[in-house]
């Protein structure tokens, strides 16, 4: 079960094609987006409602604001009413493919899963500086073959980072040791460290220009927020110059955005893209930042597919839980609660 | 007959190694006041030498309750007795006349589980067995995993046995001394069930681990006077106010219940997962007052700062605790 009256990533804007059609399951339900005549992202269900064929198997037609099913020949509207239908004058009014509202807001396109009249763009969380001049990423996508709730877990708590990631994105262990405070949202919650005069991350210290053995505060606070959309704030200063909340003037930055999209019960689309605000000029920068990125990706998506298919092999077993598990219990719950919601509404 | 009432001793035996029973009943004939398994005596026993003080003891009625005209219990002997035990297997015997205080009961059988999993450890077999006997004669679902030390020490062992596999039994000595796997006894949970356990305080606390996510009141646990430490067993026992700081409430945590079921009770849930104090989950920033800290997540340092407690497990020293809620 999925949470139905939410915002989820269901592609990068250069996955729909200008004439073609993107097909992609988001929470169990297939869809079908295209770009209308004015370039607009049009998203409807992929099932023709007649005999239940695949909508992505059919035919933009005029310039995109109607697609044909392939199959029967019905023509639906990019609203999905069925505007014609074979061999028939009067279409049934039941003759309708449940449509999705749909934005494109930095480079991803968000879909509200609920009903359209709830969807309120305002939810929609701030992922700026995926296309801030400013800043520079390269586009991040994964597939995993996990329930996305066990991805939600591995990125609500980083006590894992100097075990399963040693050489790419660990860090130190009196880094690691610093648990971060948690502060609880409404639809998720927020984290936040910063630890003085620590040793500089392998994967950015190069780009600092340090001194052999020069110490750095690093800070790292982010948002995870529902159904799995994680907006982070990382970096870090030489050491001794910085505060809590401090500036950030000459700061190496980055400013993580991930989202993680239920595709099935067991499978995730995993979107991502690691901003980062120096050497802009040096665009091999940004590709082995992106490179360093996925390679721990990599290294998350091997350990938590094996653990998905051990919980599969027993229903039984119980997690015991400990004190890390706080921010990830907590996540939960807020699902829980939103899903308990719906269900009563309904 | 009402209490308080002189019962006679109409048989003692030995039933394991330093267990033995005690038949108490009333002049022949005589119906004694009914009870539900699960119940328990409270006793008054001479005291030790010229004027001492009576001992005042509970103890586990484990007889049928269907026969009404005996109460049976079942006593080890403790090595750290405090005197009752003691008093009893070395002075009572049969003619005897025992002071009955009153009757009651605090484990009592769930009306409504589908099945009943029973867990006990040494001399707690004594509720369990008289609920096992109502078990048997209603024909319910019900099944037992027994610890005790070893086999000599194993009270009931033969009649038992005899239920077959319904019972397991775990004997440390067998074991090269270990505990017996409660969480994996338990891990398989049928809906309706309900789990009832009675022993040590360690075996009392791996079943509550085990049993952590169960639905509340599905699991029950019935803690020997006795055997509990008094001091924390007084916090245990002990009910205390909580005071909401941002809501401005005041609720009253009663003996028995969490900080974090008063406060769902009262429609104000906070984030929790294990409910056991485990996950950290439930933290919830204390602004005045002293916790008895029971989590086994925070720090000594964290302890001691009194600045948070999980409210699923812990509880107050003090007789307030304000809270950030």
């Amino acid at each position: 079960m999925f949470i139905r009256n939410c915002w989820y990533v269901a592609a990068w804007d250069h996955e729909i094609p200008a004439d073609g059609f993107l097909a992609r399951t988001v929470a169990n339900v297939p869809l079908v987006l295209w770009r209308d005549a004015g370039g607009k992202v049009t998203v409807l269900e992929d099932r023709c409602c007649h005999r239940g064929a695949p909508l992505s198997m059919g035919r933009r037609e005029q310039g995109g604001d109607c697609v044909r099913c392939m199959y029967h020949g019905l023509l639906f509207d990019r609203e999905g009413r069925c505007i014609e239908a074979p061999a028939q004058q009067r279409i049934p009014i039941q003759a309708k493919v449940r449509s999705f509202a749909a934005v494109e807001s930095h480079r991803w396109i968000w879909v509200w899963m609920g009903s359209l009249e709830t969807a309120d763009a305002s939810l929609i969380p701030d992922t700026r500086w995926v296309d801030d001049p400013g800043w520079r990423c390269e586009s991040g996508y994964l597939h995993y073959d996990v329930n996305y709730l066990l991805v939600a877990d591995n990125l609500l708590d980083f006590s894992h980072l100097p075990f399963l990631h040693p050489t790419t994105v660990g860090g130190s262990t009196d880094y690691a040791a610093v648990l971060p405070t948690i502060e609880r949202l409404a639809r998720g919650v927020r984290l936040a460290k910063w630890v003085a005069g620590t040793e500089p991350p392998a994967y950015s210290a190069r780009y600092a220009q340090l001194a052999e053995g020069a110490r750095v505060d690093r800070w790292m606070n982010y948002e995870f927020l529902v159904p799995g959309v994680l907006l982070m704030d990382s970096g870090m200063l030489p050491a001794g110059t910085s505060t809590p909340g401090g500036h950030r003037d000459g700061s190496l930055a980055f400013r993580g955005c991930q989202a993680l999209t239920p595709e099935t019960d067991t499978s995730t689309h995993y979107f991502f893209a690691h901003p980062h605000n120096f050497l802009l000029e040096r665009p091999e920068v940004t590709r082995e930042i992106h490179a360093g990125i996925v390679q721990a990706f990599e290294e998350d998506r091997a350990m938590i597919t094996a653990q998905q298919r051990n919980l599969l092999r027993d229903p039984a077993f119980r997690m015991v839980p400990l004190g890390v598990d706080s921010a990830l219990s907590q996540f939960r719950w807020i699902v829980d609660r939103l899903l308990a919601l719906e269900t009563d509404a309904a | 007959m009402s209490f308080p009432m002189a019962l006679r001793v109409v048989a003692s035996r030995a039933e394991a190694r330093d267990v033995m029973t005690f038949d108490l009943r009333g002049s022949p004939g005589t119906e004694l006041p009914p009870f539900e398994p699960g119940a328990h005596l409270e006793l008054e026993l001479p005291g030790e030498g010229e004027g001492a003080r009576p001992l005042v003891r509970h103890y586990s009625l484990c007889n049928a309750p269907a026969a009404r005209d005996r109460y049976v219990i079942a006593v080890a002997l403790d090595a750290a007795s405090r005197g009752g035990s003691r008093a009893l297997h070395a002075r009572l015997r049969a003619g005897d006349l025992v002071q009955v205080r009153s009757l009651a009961n605090h484990f009592p059988l769930a009306a409504d589980a589908s099945r009943h999993r029973f867990v006990a450890g040494g001399i707690g077999i004594t509720p369990i067995r008289s609920m096992i006997h109502r078990c048997e004669e209603m024909a319910l679902d019900w099944s037992l995993l027994y610890v005790t030390r070893s086999r000599v020490r194993t009270a009931f062992l033969d009649e038992l046995q005899a239920l077959g596999d319904r019972v397991s039994f775990h004997f440390a000595d067998e074991h090269a001394g270990r505990r017996a796997d409660v969480a994996q006894a338990l891990a398989v949970e049928e809906a309706g069930e309900h789990v009832y356990c009675c022993g040590p305080g360690a075996l009392m606390r791996s079943v509550a681990a085990a049993t952590g996510a169960r639905a509340p009141g599905s699991v029950h646990f019935e803690w020997f006077a006795l055997d509990a430490p008094p001091a924390a067993q007084a916090i245990g026992d002990r009910p205390f106010e909580i005071a909401l700081r941002r809501s401005g409430l005041r609720l009253r945590v009663e003996a028995g219940t969490s900080i974090l079921e008063t406060l769902e009770a009262h429609g104000l849930g906070v984030p929790f997962s294990c409910r056991e104090g485990l996950c950290r989950t439930c933290e919830t920033p204390l602004c005045a007052g002293e916790a008895e800290h029971r989590d086994l997540v925070l720090s000594d340092v964290e302890r001691g700062a009194q600045a948070s407690l999980m409210v699923c497990v812990s509880r107050a020293r003090s007789d307030v605790l304000e809270l950030d809620l």
